[in-house]
């Protein structure tokens, strides 16, 4: 974990005292659009926070604030005690991984390592270091001299992702940076993201994909049309609006000793929803209830979305 | 300054790492250049010379004097071929004509020998007047051969040893006769001593001698028949050109400059459409940094082209008259088109649009200053119009600098200007830059 102490060379606060990101009331327009209408929350230092939303939710005008890259209209945003994202001392804590691939293409990869490196004020020995650091990091050791445009997507995702960290930031915020990437490159950009929530590190995550938020946010914001529908844990969302589990299975045959079945029964199908799921299936086994096939859906995240929108994710 | 000059070294690892565009600044630029000073042919050269080839079967120390003599002149270029080579290539056109020296040259050349030097003469049948142009410079250069013997004691008294000899062994010469010829040959000894003595003198002393006679056919004088040309016009500025390349490269470095402005605008909006300048804008580092990088890595590639460009012509026969005016010249360039660069950069959203429109004004921007028609030859009322073009100041700095004479005042004019516009470029492009990015 670290401290705004180490992050800003302030004194006078201690881990789990006062959020890391604190934004208030955030807007932002383009034009007649209204990219982001009035966003406020906040992250606690070491936790990974989701923003979900379909695109054209305001994720990505979000982040591009947070990171200082445009101006809000209105509205504030805090970093630890480093103050605004315009200042350089916040910057320099900060890590972007864009979801455009943000790299130079007839670079190599550790000459764009090297170079925004540079641009965080490393130099030297330190430079060579994280350079390397990073270049282990994307699993591109091997390849450090190879220009970019000779990548593979998936390694160019990699790479993009060790640029933001390359000068060890303690805020990460990563736009959607799984987004065109093979299943395996995928699973090995989660495993890295894993291990910088391991290392403490805070982390800010947009995507619009469901699992993705499950698997490693904290919390999750669910955004859409530029607001902030509600915020809270996974489960406490999937609580709130994800509904009941529902329960389909094929029965074996009739149920004997006049056992009363629960939901719809169309012939030998059945299907009920439940908030105990497992333990009525018990229940029903127990009472000599048998099934040929039995899936158990329970609620996720598409629903928590289309409870709070009436539309899909995807949509 | 360390993350400005970082920014600047990246764009151009970029731009060398980008052959096209590379060929835009560097190679174009060259090609025009070349192409240009060849089209001018001989402005600016003072002589015409003659291509031969010699073809020296003798090689004695006669013959070999004849071809320097010849060389000396500086009306001939010699090629030294074989008999079959060098009737090749009158046969084909590629040289004026061939001078045979044919075994015996050495033999015959000289006073006493009885018999003159046989010299064989093959001329182009379609370069007549330049074949009796030859023609004349050969019987000039063994003239002053012949001629060139007696300004040598050492050969002057080999010449009165072999008369001496004759007449002693002539048994027919009267007796009155032999005093008077024996005083001639005493009085040509007394006259060869003093002679090599004044020299051996003049040579201790460490000065150039004047002793011994001096011999020529004629003493021909050039005199100007040529009307006095009216200050700043056409002919007076022709009057200053010493080489064929000095218009043509002040004209190609434009193209060269023109190609790093369009290629550093793009660049910006690549960076912008790439998500690179994203990635600037969140790093600890200023938009004037930024820009600055950008406007730095244009400036140094500028600087670039011109010094090579100056370089090459350098190497091929251009005199600039002053470098430190070329420094000048370039300095303000450098900060015209950077400015320019910026301001083109914020014309379009994408690669295509920006590259479009800032080769666009390029080609305006030459067309009316000079890069296509060189200002030397432009009519009055283009002239005026050119004016209006950045290109026109540039080429007009570069030409002050290398052949036009410019004092330091007359070069305030151009490099003010092209200054002046950077300035306001710059700016105007560094503030539609920042309003972009928000």
């Amino acid at each position: 974990m670290f401290s705004t102490k180490e992050v800003c060379g302030q004194d006078g606060w201690l881990p789990g005292d006062a959020p890391m990101i604190e934004v208030h009331e955030l807007r932002k327009s383009f034009g007649p659009t209204m990219a982001v209408a009035g966003v406020s929350f906040s992250v606690r230092p070491g936790e990974t926070f989701g923003l979900l939303g379909p695109n054209g939710a305001g994720k990505s005008t979000t982040i591009a604030m947070l990171t200082g890259a445009i101006a809000p209209d209105g509205g504030s945003i805090r970093l630890a005690d480093c103050g605004a994202p315009s200042e350089p001392a916040t910057r320099r804590v900060i890590g972007v991984a864009p979801q455009t691939l943000s790299l130079y293409e007839e670079l190599t990869a550790a000459e764009n390592l090297k170079f925004f490196g540079r641009m965080y004020g490393l130099t030297g020995a330190k430079l060579a270091e994280r350079v390397e650091w990073a270049l282990a990091f994307a699993e591109l050791s091997d390849r450090r001299g190879s220009r970019v445009n000779t990548f593979s997507g998936g390694m160019k995702r990699r790479l993009n992702l060790a640029v933001a960290l390359v000068h060890e930031p303690q805020v990460i915020f990563l736009d959607e940076p799984t987004a065109g990437v093979d299943p395996q490159s995928r699973n090995h950009i989660f495993e890295r993201i894993e291990q910088l929530r391991g290392e403490g590190r805070t982390v800010v995550y947009t995507t619009h994909y469901m699992e993705e938020a499950q698997r490693l946010c904290d919390r999750v914001a669910i955004m859409d049309h530029g607001k902030i529908l509600d915020i809270d844990t996974i489960p406490a969302l999937l609580a709130k609006y994800g509904g009941r589990a529902v329960v389909k299975g094929e029965l074996v045959g009739p149920p004997r000793n006049g056992v009363k079945l629960p939901g719809v029964v169309d012939g030998s199908s059945l299907r009920f929803e439940s908030e105990r799921p497992l333990e009525e299936i018990a229940e029903l086994s127990a009472a000599g209830v048998a099934f040929q096939t039995l899936e158990v859906a329970r609620p996720d995240l598409e629903a928590v979305f289309l409870s709070l929108t009436g539309r899909s994710l995807r949509d | 300054m360390r993350t400005v000059f970082t920014m600047a070294m990246k764009d151009l690892r970029l731009i060398s790492r980008d052959w096209l565009g590379m060929f835009f600044i560097i190679g174009f630029p060259v090609m025009i250049g070349l192409f240009f000073g060849a089209m001018f042919g001989s402005v600016g050269e003072k002589d015409v010379t003659l291509t031969v080839a010699v073809v020296d079967e003798d090689d004695s120390t006669a013959s070999r004097q004849f071809v320097k003599e010849l060389v000396a002149s500086g009306n001939v270029d010699v090629e030294k071929l074989d008999r079959t080579a060098a009737m090749d290539s009158v046969r084909r056109g590629r040289l004026v004509g061939m001078i045979g020296l044919p075994k015996g040259f050495g033999e015959s050349t000289g006073f006493m020998t009885g018999k003159a030097p046989k010299i064989e003469l093959g001329v182009d049948p379609s370069r007549k007047a330049e074949g009796a142009m030859l023609n004349g410079i050969i019987l000039q250069t063994v003239g002053k051969s012949m001629f060139g013997q007696f300004e040598d004691p050492a050969t002057v008294r080999k010449y009165v040893d072999q008369l001496r000899g004759d007449i002693t062994n002539r048994e027919k010469i009267p007796a009155a006769v032999q005093p008077a010829v024996t005083q001639l040959t005493e009085s040509l000894d007394t006259l060869l001593a003093k002679w090599e003595e004044k020299i051996a003198s003049d040579k201790k002393e460490g000065k150039k001698t004047d002793a011994g006679p001096e011999f020529q056919l004629a003493r021909i004088e050039k005199i100007d028949v040529a009307h006095k040309a009216e200050k700043g016009s056409r002919d007076d500025l022709f009057a200053h050109l010493r080489s064929k390349w000095d218009i043509s490269f002040p004209q190609a470095m434009m193209w060269g400059v023109l190609a790093c402005a369009a290629g550093f605008a793009i660049t910006i909006v690549r960076e912008r459409k790439q998500g690179t300048l994203l990635r600037l804008q969140v790093a600890p580092i200023s938009r004037t940094q930024i820009v600055a990088g950008k406007a730095l890595a244009c400036f140094i590639a500028v600087i670039s082209v011109i010094a090579m460009m100056m370089l090459l012509g350098t190497w091929l026969g251009m005199r600039p008259r002053s470098p430190a005016l070329v420094a000048l010249a370039a300095v303000s360039i450098a900060v015209c088109f950077v400015g320019i660069m910026v301001a083109m950069s914020v014309v379009g959203k994408s690669e295509e649009s920006v590259s479009g429109a800032a080769w666009t004004g390029n080609m305006l921007m030459a067309m009316f200053g000079g890069g296509m028609v060189p200002l030397i030859f432009m009519p009055a009322f283009m002239l005026t119009l050119s004016s209006a073009s950045p290109v026109k100041w540039s080429i007009l700095a570069l030409e002050g600098a290398i052949w036009r004479d410019f004092s330091l005042g007359e070069m305030l004019l151009p490099c003010g200007l092209l200054v002046a516009i950077g300035v306001v470029f710059f700016a105007i492009g560094s503030v539609v830059l920042s309003r972009s990015t928000n």
